[in-house]
């Protein structure tokens, strides 16, 4: 099974945690600890959601991975938690792209659905949102 | 709608962009909430639509530049801004605010929650075009509608059913 400079696996495994970094004070209630589905809805240009693999990290080197996207507004309000199997459940996937270390993209959202494409990320990420832990960010 | 409400919201677009929150990005957002007062005082709306109102502003200067959210956001435009507006007013007065927010495809969501599995969201976004969905316990749906002047029944349906 091929390694990742990570020296994580190349293939994400059902199990594995992943998180999506929030920068955006929006994208969270912090009253209702939840995270927004707004907060779970791909890029446009790519069709991709940009996540970071956690697995077998202490929470300091969790909120470390999200250095880059911290210094685009100089704020991280928390992260949301979710298991890779929970978004494969959507007929998604979680695949691997280094680098940044542990870097990956949830991939498979729907295309070329014309009007209705919106509706159905909408959807989806309704569900992830759901399923996902909001974990806040005290120290930024 | 108000025709002068209307007016006075037209002069929104000719807003200075600024930095949100810096010094210039106070008087910007000083002179659009101006707006937003005189619009909201020429319709009367309720408590909780002002509240919404205000969000709006906050979203937009938020949100007006490239990767807003650090992964590369398209910016949320004017004019995405202005329908928002509108649509909040076209909400029935009985409907709690919603959770404002933008999304990365630069369109402004609100989302009323009411627990687990008991969500539902709409997201106004170019040509007035309205994305919604939502889940109630095992029943999940989701469709599209356009926003003119009336929100489309289905979604005032979809509304209602989260928060009733």
């Amino acid at each position: 099974m091929k390694k990742l400079p990570s020296s994580l696996l190349e293939k994400v495994d059902d199990s594995e945690k992943i998180t999506r970094f929030i920068i955006y004070s929006r994208f969270i209630n912090k009253d209702r600890n939840r995270v927004k589905s707004s907060a779970f809805i791909p890029n446009p240009s790519n069709l991709q959601l940009s996540v970071s693999r956690i697995c077998d990290l202490s929470d300091e080197n969790i909120w470390a991975l999200s250095k880059p996207v911290y210094e685009i507004r100089k704020k991280l309000y928390g992260r949301a938690d979710i298991e890779a199997h929970l978004i494969r459940n959507e007929k998604l996937n979680v695949v691997s792209s280094e680098p940044p270390e542990r870097h990956a993209n949830v991939v498979g959202w729907h295309n070329n659905d014309g009007k209705i494409q919106k509706a159905r990320h909408k959807k989806i990420a309704l569900k992830l949102a759901d399923d996902a832990k909001l974990v806040l960010c005290s120290s930024k | 709608m108000n025709l002068v409400a209307a007016n006075n919201f037209t002069s929104f677009t000719s807003l200075p962009s600024s930095g949100a929150k810096s010094s210039e990005g106070n008087i910007v957002y000083e002179r659009i909430m101006d707006y937003v007062e005189k619009y909201n005082q020429s319709i009367a709306i309720s408590g909780n639509k002002r509240v919404t109102n205000d969000e709006l502003c906050d979203v937009y200067l938020e949100c007006k530049n490239p990767n807003w959210d650090g992964y590369n956001a398209i910016p949320v435009s004017i004019e995405i801004c202005k329908a928002a507006l509108k649509f909040t007013q076209a909400l029935p007065i009985d409907i709690p605010a919603p959770e404002v927010s933008a999304e990365a495809d630069g369109e402004i969501s609100f989302e009323w929650y009411q627990g687990t599995k008991k969500i539902f969201s709409v997201s106004i976004g170019a040509n007035n075009r309205l994305s919604f969905a939502g889940i109630d316990g095992d029943e999940e749906w989701y469709g599209v509608s356009t926003f003119i002047d009336q929100i489309s029944p289905k979604v005032i349906s979809g509304i209602f059913s989260i928060i009733i």
